[in-house]
């Protein structure tokens, strides 16, 4: 039993991207691969996929950019976002609304980092979901099944 | 002032007054001071001992020095302990008064600049206060009688005098003594002749085999919250603690409300800091072991998923996968130590090229693996150092790994390690990449812990770690980058 919603994985983890693609086949979806934010860019041009799990952390372009890109692109918004972190809890930013946390709560240098950064590029754009490492499979099998029709 | 009857010698004490002083004497005797007096008599036990108006004489062993005397006859007599030699006795006194307020004015502007000088060290500063009070007032004895508002008591915590440190473990009730009354009513209390006062607790003096005789206490007011007071014993001077005093010990007592205030600011600034501090630290490990435990999740699903799907050999990617964040794990956990961690290196004479070439030969396959090419020029001339081997090649490590990572994207770059001299007596190890290169705001942040810009791969405590490891050894790092060209770091260790 296939499912031909085709999902794009954005990762720099070599072991994520093992751990992700093992469930999505497990699961029968089909997927790509891309691992920084540049190649998720190419790949979100080349071809539309259903949805996409991102990385925020990933050298070259980060998720957070490619999100902004996708929420800004009237051919790309309207594609589920599930962001797949390790940091969620410690960027400063809460993913799930996209606002900064309060500073007391960070590190100065990683919530000046992240807050700047949502200030600057990010206001008002946030991902359909958010999954913290480590990933539970069944947790993210369930989330991905919501969001696509 | 004391004034002493020319029938019977009795002395009483008089204030000094704008108008003439008049007195009946128990005896029956009336006894006047003149108000203003040209000059005064300075007496001494070497040299003169009697009034020049009267003649009469005194015994000036049942004396304090620096007493003013009023003669029954109206002369004003100083007992100094020095024989007097000018000629003018006059500017004797006028002399000694005028360094007296010299005194107290040096001791003030000492005062406001130690409080000036340092927030951190409030015991030091207390301490040298308290001394300086207790010189400025000319007294016996004194100490910044704290509140502990937890334990409701008073504790000694700066204390002069001879019986000082009797009292370092000594405490008051919080409403104890004339101290404690100065404390809870917020107000400053002066005992010439605490034997007379009800509210003098005999317990300190009785823990030390200390005599008082007067006290002088001002609170401690720091934003209408009494925090302690400052306590001055026994004046010098049988006239006891003057209204001039309590102006000079309110005046210190202020200041000392300052550095205290400044002192609990401080404290708590630094705690914020160290808070927020650990709060980055947690937070880059719990990043970190995330990311790992994502690795070793992932491991395991993918090893059961393999073993219900195999029907012959399973494959190692699942293995392999736990095996790799096992490892990045322990890395973790080395890494956090050496950061965390005060240690002296053990030192050993060593072949640096040794060192070097070890590592170049452990990277060597990960360079070819990526198209990448490590070439290593080791300066054949280097004598043997005292270093510990294990953190240099730990140095070493991390940068030759960082240097290949940083070509991960190009083919066919060269990495470029060399040893070398420099300054006659150091030892430069450089290791040069062709790789992305770094920005000016990346370079600013590369030695900071848990920054990382290699993604989910990086902890973030290599470069940290690394630098660390240089300086224990007094030695020192250097880094030059181009955005796109490259990177070189160079170690830099002493010779011998």
């Amino acid at each position: 039993m296939s499912d031909t919603r085709k999902i794009l994985l954005v990762d720099d983890s070599e072991d994520q991207i093992l751990f992700a693609s093992q469930i999505l086949e497990d699961n029968g979806f089909q997927y790509t691969i891309a691992r920084d934010g540049i190649e998720a860019i190419d790949a979100l041009q080349k071809e539309r996929p259903s949805l996409v799990l991102l990385d925020i952390l990933m050298p070259r372009k980060g998720g957070l950019n490619v999100l902004k890109k996708m929420r800004e692109d009237p051919d790309l918004t309207s594609i589920p976002v599930i962001v797949v972190t390790g940091s969620g809890e410690v960027t400063g930013v809460d993913m799930t609304t996209g606002q900064e946390k309060a500073a007391e709560d960070y590190g100065d240098d990683v919530a000046r980092t992240y807050g700047e950064f949502i200030h600057d590029k990010l206001e008002g754009f946030k991902p359909d979901a958010l999954i913290e490492k480590p990933v539970d499979p069944s947790v993210l099998i369930a989330k991905i099944n919501e969001l696509l029709p | 002032m004391l004034l002493i009857c020319s029938h019977c010698e009795a002395r009483q004490e008089v204030k000094k007054s704008i108008g003439n002083i008049k007195v009946l004497c128990q005896c029956g005797e009336r006894l006047s001071v003149p108000a203003s007096l040209p000059d005064c008599q300075v007496i001494s036990r070497q040299k003169q001992d009697r009034c020049l108006l009267c003649n009469r004489g005194f015994d000036l062993q049942t004396f304090r020095e620096d007493t003013e005397i009023a003669c029954g006859c109206g002369n004003l007599l100083f007992v100094s302990k020095d024989d007097v030699s000018e000629d003018s006795l006059g500017r004797r006194k006028t002399d000694q008064s005028s360094r007296l307020l010299e005194k107290e004015l040096f001791g003030l502007i000492d005062t406001a600049r130690l409080i000036h000088s340092s927030i951190h060290h409030i015991d030091k500063l207390m301490a040298l206060i308290v001394q300086k009070t207790t010189d400025m007032l000319n007294a016996e004895a004194c100490s910044a009688v704290m509140r502990d508002s937890k334990k409701k008591h008073l504790i000694f915590y700066a204390i002069t005098g001879e019986k000082s440190s009797e009292l370092t473990t000594f405490e008051l009730a919080e409403d104890e003594g004339i101290v404690g009354k100065s404390i809870t009513t917020k107000s400053t209390i002066v005992a010439n002749n605490v034997g007379n006062d009800p509210q003098f607790s005999h317990r300190a003096d009785e823990a030390t085999g200390f005599v008082t005789h007067s006290v002088l206490c001002v609170p401690l007011l720091v934003d209408d919250n009494c925090v302690g007071a400052l306590e001055i014993v026994n004046k010098r001077n049988i006239d006891g603690f003057s209204q001039h005093d309590v102006l000079l010990a309110e005046g210190i007592a202020d200041q000392i409300a300052v550095a205290v205030q400044n002192a609990q600011l401080a404290q708590a600034a630094l705690k914020a800091e160290r808070r927020a501090a650990i709060g980055e630290a947690v937070s880059g490990v719990a990043h970190c072991l995330k990311n790992m435990l994502n690795g070793l999740q992932g491991g395991l699903y993918v090893l059961k998923s393999d073993v219900k799907k195999a029907t012959g050999d399973i494959s190692d990617r699942g293995f392999e996968m736990l095996e790799r964040n096992m490892k990045r794990l322990t890395d973790l956990a080395q890494d956090m130590l050496s950061c965390s961690k005060d240690r002296t290196p053990e030192y050993e004479q060593t072949d640096i090229n040794e060192v070097v070439d070890s590592v170049v030969e452990l990277m060597r396959q990960r360079a070819q693996e990526q198209g990448s090419e490590l070439r290593f020029t080791p300066d054949e001339s280097l004598d043997e150092i005292a270093v510990d081997p294990k953190g240099i090649y730990r140095c070493i490590l991390n940068l030759v790994s960082n240097a290949l990572d940083a070509c991960k994207e190009k083919s066919g770059v060269v990495v470029d390690v060399s040893t070398g001299t420099i300054n006659t007596n150091e030892i430069i190890i450089r290791i040069s990449d062709q790789g992305c290169g770094m920005d000016k705001a990346t370079l600013n942040s590369i030695f900071e812990p848990f920054f990382s810009n290699k993604g989910s791969d990086g902890t973030g405590l290599g470069l940290s770690v690394t630098r660390k490891i240089v300086e224990e050894h007094s030695g020192r790092i250097g880094v030059d980058s181009v955005v796109n060209k490259g990177t070189t770091f160079s170690i830099y260790l002493p010779g011998q």
